[in-house]
């Protein structure tokens, strides 16, 4: 393990071997797909059999099956997951099981396909040892009598069926199927009673084929039998079984000519399936292959079946899947390299090609929107969120980062989620009849999935932003620009979730006549708007701040879920499709995880380590004063010098801002806020009693240090009078003459306090000037000047001349005061500006290492400051505790010396050299070497 | 300047900037203060978070009960009843978000072009409660079953049942507003259970024709509700349930039945033919389709109503609602839905989609432009 210098050996530890095994294990899981078996087309290897495969032309032979045209092997999938909600039965695969029910029923009685999910059910029919599992024909055979009159007895019974009911008519309706497969062929086996002139026994089929007459009438045709024959009718094809093609010849022999080849061909196959004579089957399929062949080329249109075949063949749900994968491992293991992205959005865009020709595929197959059942809307959504991450790769650095893991994780779980459902490849079933082609619906289910995309894809910036807070606390932009992600997400999601729903409404309506019923299924829609609506509506409260948001999203997760999958898991309403145990298992195993991440980070966010030198206090009362507010904290005050200042958060603020002390009284922390910058202004007007808020240290330099005998003047603009207030009472402490001039535009703020303080001394002169002064006021009017100051100091016989002047005020009006002092000639002029952010100069290109030295020049630990990240930034990464407030460039707490090298920071010298101060959380290094910062310990 | 503030006292206002929001909490008038509450955001976030909670608890109670019960449990109602204590329900939430957004309208939300979007959707939303609360009363819906052969001008509410006197087509009083004295005899509605089993054990003295002595809640699940009334008719007790086979008969000889209210319908439906088609080899129900012949005065003409495709005739809908599942796939059964205000989601739908998308496009270029800061 390579180590950089200046980072501790553990966190070095965890960075290489951690990450990268990480990436690793995300390669393998992203292979593993690639690499595992495809269960499409199977090997048929019982021992018995010396068969290999089923050959191509035969798993591709188009019938009928849940109303559509489709290949066999489709079928095969179909029915075998109806029956047992996988698509293997032991070691063999869906088209194996398939074909061999068709042709060798007796061998395939054995096969357990019955998934029973309720014992109840099992009790029901006397089954002996009931418990959940799947069972063969031949296991349930002697409980079929008593299980087929109670399906259709409940059928029957017109109210609504419990679980155990539904189980049962369910079973019922799945033997009925499987027995009409099985009696498909039944034709091709039955010996025809013997000739009148002995002769070998032969099939009725056979006797048919050869004669033109089948001598027992049975031609009876069970429901679940499979339709293999294609023939005109009155509104396009029609599709027969077998013994639906030997009675159409019967009517009219010459009607179809290609039915008869085709039964010869099937005639062909079912013998070779028997006698496992390979080279007989290939030839038989052959024959299959070509007739149908002939068939379409009589111009019968039989579905797209070729779609089908390519794209269980092409797989390409899976493939995106390994391109996911790899873009997963491929960003793990480059992690924040400067080409990173490009590397990792080219398998990303790739797996955007293949979702979106899974898409098409499916439309194309089914002619239908693809979200018609549970895995296809899994992949739908799949399919947006990849997009959405693709197009965020596209849009910026910091974007990109967000958009990878936003497809990956999110792609590939809903992936996973899919083939979970399904059991494997890619099903197209059918839909309800009310589910079918409607504009509205077609929209509303449309517009509903993708917003359940955008809230789903917003749960998984939630993530990024949590475990970006948790692993790396300090690189806030890189948290801001998740977060806004975050928010457009969810705004997304719940314009088009809201917007579904209320399409759903307007289908019911035009369906059945109800806008809206309550039905679980609309409740779960509705859940997912209200929770997004209360997710943005608290954030705007600042009820939520952004980690709260974030968790709020993951558990927007929970709530999708559970309006997904959990309410077709109640097995009530219209809307219920159906589900299996593993949907159960990975909706509650998903929802508790999420929901143990959502609430753990929250807490460690909120009270853990990230929030160090802060502590938490409570705000007492909040009174107003003109525009700002004077806020008291709760709790004995701070020990702090008068004039000094103290960092105070909000909830839902990222940083803390400076305020300083108002010390009218000793016995409480009060601060005069103003609405200025987010912070404040939210202070200033949404703070109240009872409000939690962090506060720092007080820190500061702006104290009262004039020597004995010097007057004292001090000069306040607007809200600048905080501090002064402090200053004033220290000056008369000390026996000071003191003037104070407070320049306000339209109020004089903290004006009842400088009353009391010139009631209660003596030497106390405040003079009061403002612009635009309310109606009533008589004092005088106008803006800090020069000539303005003197006629006031003139007008109270006070001078300013050898005096020492305070001035606190926004930058501009410590300007013109700092010029009024000179020129009044002062002595010393000490001054506070009440800056906003500053904006950071240009960030470098180039990475820099730099040594920090602990206090007095002692230790000495060298730390990689990356291309764009501030010295503080990358101080703090590296574990060193520089003390910091504002991060933005105006409290001063994060000064450090330089002693060898140069940096740029955004306040002056800009160019800071050996011997400068610099503010590290505004700066960066000015070369890549050679750096070398002093950090001394601050007093606390 | 907002209209709101112009109304109190000067000095409590400040100037509006931008990004800036005028609050009022530090104000001392209890009127001001209420209104202040009344449009606040806080207050929609409550609103949401217990609508959330009574959605989830509302779905939770159909795995034990049918939909039409929770719906009046939970959400047509005012007060939802946790043991004794009364609890806002789905009405009175929805009734105060409403509220809320109105007046947050007017005091809050400060017109500005860049929310826009938002202001679309709330108006919006103000009309989708309006429109949903008059819909509430203003809506009408009814059942008609129908086998091959049958007609009929009335549909039937299964929700509101009637007292029906000597079998009389004409003498139909709705239960909950029987007028004192039917007949000369004066009746009092002693019991009335909207989803009741009969029970042949317990209970006082009644009459009824299946010799029932006591109604019980029913224990079904899912599916209509048969409601059952114990009622005094003279100086007797009758006992009527809405699945009596016969009448009860009183000592004066009078014939006495429940049955869903009925309402007439501006035309007759005649169920010519009823097919209901089921994808080959499964249950799965592929198209239900009536073919029902539409008689209004001297006119008659053929309609066909199926799934998604249903009869419209001015403010009457008749929709294909599925068959009888009794065993029988030959009796169709329509929905029939009166509903004056049908426009009103269509209109919602409209504005709330163009101001989710105007808002939606005004973030994305917020944030693309901060990107490239």
């Amino acid at each position: 393990v390579s180590r950089r210098p200046g980072v501790p050996l553990k966190r070095s530890v965890f960075r290489h071997v951690v990450v990268r095994v990480v990436a690793i294990a995300a390669l393998a899981v992203a292979a593993a797909p690639a690499i595992a078996q495809d269960p499409v087309l199977p090997d048929l290897a019982p021992p018995d059999l010396a068969l290999r495969d089923i050959p191509r032309d035969l798993a591709t032979v188009p019938v009928l099956y849940e109303g559509r045209s489709m290949p066999l092997e489709s079928a095969g999938r179909l029915a075998l997951y109806r029956l047992s909600g996988r698509n293997r039965v032991g070691e063999l695969g869906s088209t194996g099981w398939f074909v061999r029910l068709l042709l060798d029923p007796f061998s395939a009685i054995e096969d357990k396909v019955f998934l029973v999910n309720n014992p109840a059910t099992l009790d029901a029919i006397d089954y002996p040892d009931p418990h959940r599992g799947r069972y063969s024909y031949l296991d349930l055979y002697g409980s079929l009598g008593l299980l087929n009159s109670l399906a259709v007895g409940l059928s029957a019974v017109g109210r609504p069926l419990d679980a155990t009911e539904q189980e049962l008519v369910e079973l019922g309706n799945n033997v009925l199927l499987f027995e009409g497969l099985a009696s498909t062929f039944d034709l091709f086996r039955n010996a025809a009673p013997a000739a009148a002139g002995g002769g070998p026994a032969e099939s009725e089929l056979r006797r048919f084929l050869s004669t033109g007459e089948i001598t027992r009438a049975d031609l009876s045709e069970l429901p679940g039998m499979l339709s293999l024959f294609p023939v005109r009718s009155a509104d396009g094809i029609a599709w027969l079984t077998p013994s639906g093609a030997v009675s159409h010849l019967m009517q009219d022999p010459a009607a179809a000519p290609h039915l008869r080849d085709l039964l010869e061909a099937w005639d062909v196959v079912l013998p070779a399936f028997l006698l496992a004579d390979s080279g007989a089957l290939a030839h038989g399929s052959r024959l299959l292959a070509q007739g149908i062949q002939a068939v379409r080329s009589d111009g019968y249109e039989l579905g797209p079946t070729g779609i089908e075949v390519l794209s269980t063949r092409l797989n390409p749900v899976r493939w995106a899947g390994v391109a996911l994968g790899l873009a997963l491992g491929l960003s793990l293991l480059l992690g924040r390299r400067t080409r990173a992205i490009q590397w990792v959005r080219l398998p990303v865009g790739v797996a955007v090609i293949f979702l979106t020709a899974a898409q098409i595929i499916r439309f194309l197959i089914t002619h239908r929107p693809p979200v018609t059942d549970l895995p296809a809307s899994f992949l739908f959504v799949a399919w947006i969120v990849v997009i959405v991450g693709f197009g965020l790769t596209l849009a910026s650095k910091q974007a990109g980062r967000v958009g990878v893991f936003l497809s990956t994780l999110a792609g590939l779980g809903l992936i996973y989620l899919a083939r979970l459902v399904t059991g494997g490849a890619d099903i197209f079933g059918v839909v309800r009849a009310v589910l079918d082609t409607n504009f509205w619906l077609t929209t509303h289910v449309l517009v509903v999935t993708a917003g359940y995309g955008g809230v789903v894809a917003a749960g998984v910036a939630g993530h990024i932003y949590l475990i970006g807070r948790l692993y790396r606390p300090h690189q806030s932009a890189s948290h801001q620009s998740t977060l806004r992600i975050m928010f457009v997400l969810m705004l997304a999601g719940l314009a088009l979730a809201f917007l579904g729903t209320i399409l759903g409404g307007i289908w019911a309506d035009q369906s059945w006549g109800r806008f809206w019923g309550w039905d679980p299924k609309e409740n779960g829609a509705l859940l997912i708007v209200l929770w997004a609506s209360i997710a943005l509506h608290a954030r705007v409260t600042r009820w939520f701040d952004n980690a709260a948001f974030a968790s709020a999203a993951v558990f927007g997760n929970v709530v999708v879920l559970f309006s997904w999958l959990g309410v077709n898991l109640m097995g009530v309403g219209l809307h219920s499709y159906g589900f299996n145990d593993s949907s159960f298992v990975v909706l509650v195993g998903v929802s508790a995880a999420e929901t143990v991440f959502a609430v753990g980070a929250w807490l460690w966010i909120r009270f853990g380590s990230s929030e160090k030198g802060m502590s938490r206090t409570t705000i007492a009362s909040v009174h107003r004063d003109g525009d700002a507010v004077v806020i008291t904290l709760r709790g004995d005050p701070v020990p702090h010098d008068r004039g000094q200042y103290l960092g105070v958060k909000p909830e839902g603020f990222d940083r803390a801002k400076p305020f300083s002390f108002v010390d009218t009284a000793e016995d409480s922390d009060r601060f005069l806020i103003g609405p200025s910058g987010p912070l404040s202004t939210y202070l200033a007007n949404k703070a109240r009693a009872g409000e939690t808020v962090l506060v720092g240290r007080p820190s500061g330099e702006f104290v009262f240090g004039t020597h004995a005998g010097r007057d004292v003047v001090m000069v306040a603009g607007g809200v600048g009078i905080a501090p002064i207030v402090g200053l004033t009472r220290e000056a008369l402490a000390a026996g000071h003459t003191t003037t104070v001039i407070c320049a306000s535009r339209d109020h004089l703020y903290l004006d009842d306090d400088l009353r009391k303080l010139e009631r209660e001394n003596g030497d106390l002169v405040v003079l009061r000037l403002m612009s635009r002064p309310p109606e009533g006021w008589d004092g005088p009017v106008g803006r800090i000047s020069t000539e303005a100051v003197e006629t006031l100091l003139d007008g109270a016989g006070r001078t300013g001349a050898g005096a020492d002047w305070y001035i606190c005020g926004s930058c501009e009006f410590c300007a013109t005061a700092r010029e009024i002092a000179r020129a009044s000639g002062a002595r010393d002029i000490f001054e506070e500006e009440f800056a906003t952010a500053l904006e950071a100069p240009p960030a470098p290109t180039f990475a820099a290492d730099a040594v920090f030295l602990g206090p007095g020049g002692t230790g000495g630990r060298t730390v990689r400051i990356r291309p764009g990240q501030t010295i503080l930034s990358a101080s703090l990464d590296a574990g060193i505790e520089i003390p910091h407030s504002c991060m933005i460039g105006t409290c001063g707490e994060c000064g450090c010396g330089i002693a060898g090298g140069g940096a740029t920071q955004a306040v002056a010298p800009r160019e800071a050299g050996p011997g400068d101060t610099v503010l590290t959380c505004v700066a960066y290094p000015g070369e890549p070497e050679g750096l070398v910062f002093s950090v001394e310990e601050k007093e606390k | 300047v907002n209209r709101y503030s112009l109304q109190l006292s000067r000095r409590e206002t400040w100037p509006r900037r931008a990004g800036h929001r005028t609050t009022t909490y530090a104000s001392t008038n209890p009127i001001r203060r209420l209104i202040t509450v009344a449009g606040s955001l806080e207050l929609t976030t409550i609103g949401l978070l217990w609508l959330f909670g009574l959605v989830l608890a509302g779905t939770f109670h159909q795995l034990a009960h049918s939909i039409q019960e929770t719906t009046a449990v939970f959400f047509h109602s005012w007060l939802v009843y946790a043991g004794p204590v009364p609890l806002p329900a789905g009405q009175l939430v929805l009734a105060i978000l409403g509220l809320n957004l109105i007046v947050s309208a007017f005091t809050r939300i400060p017109f500005r072009w860049s929310k826009v979007g938002l202001f679309i959707i709330h108006l919006g939303l103000i009309l989708l409660v309006i429109g949903g609360l008059t819909q509430r009363f203003n809506r009408r819906e009814s059942v008609l079953v129908l086998a091959e052969g049958e007609s009929d001008t009335y549909s039937y509410d299964l929700q509101r049942w009637d007292l029906i006197t000597s079998g009389s087509e004409d003498e139909r009083y709705p239960l909950d507003g029987l007028p004192p004295q039917i007949g000369g005899l004066p009746v009092v509605l002693q019991h009335y259970l909207p989803a009741a089993a009969l029970s042949w054990t317990g209970g006082a003295e009644v009459i009824n024709s299946e010799g029932a002595r006591s109604l019980v809640p029913s224990t079904l699940i899912g599916g209509n509700p048969v409601p059952g009334v114990v009622m005094q008719f003279g100086n007797e007790m009758i006992l009527l349930h809405g699945a009596d086979r016969a009448p009860t008969v009183t000592e004066s000889g009078m014939e006495l039945r429940i049955q869903p209210s009925r309402y007439p319908m501006p035309v007759e439906l005649q169920l010519e033919e009823f097919t209901a088609e089921f994808f080959p080899g499964s249950d799965t129900p592929k198209a239900f389709t009536s073919r029902v012949r539409v008689t209004q005065g001297d006119v008659a003409r053929t309609a066909v109503i199926s799934m998604n495709e249903p009869l419209r005739l001015r403010d009457y809908t008749v929709y294909q609602l599925g068959y009888d599942d009794g065993g029988r796939r030959d009796i169709s059964v329509f929905q029939v839905v009166q509903n004056p205000l049908r426009w009103v989601a269509y209109v919602v739908t409209l504005l709330i989609s163009a101001g989710l998308f105007v808002h939606l496009i005004i973030r994305l270029i917020d944030v693309r432009r901060r990107q490239s800061l």
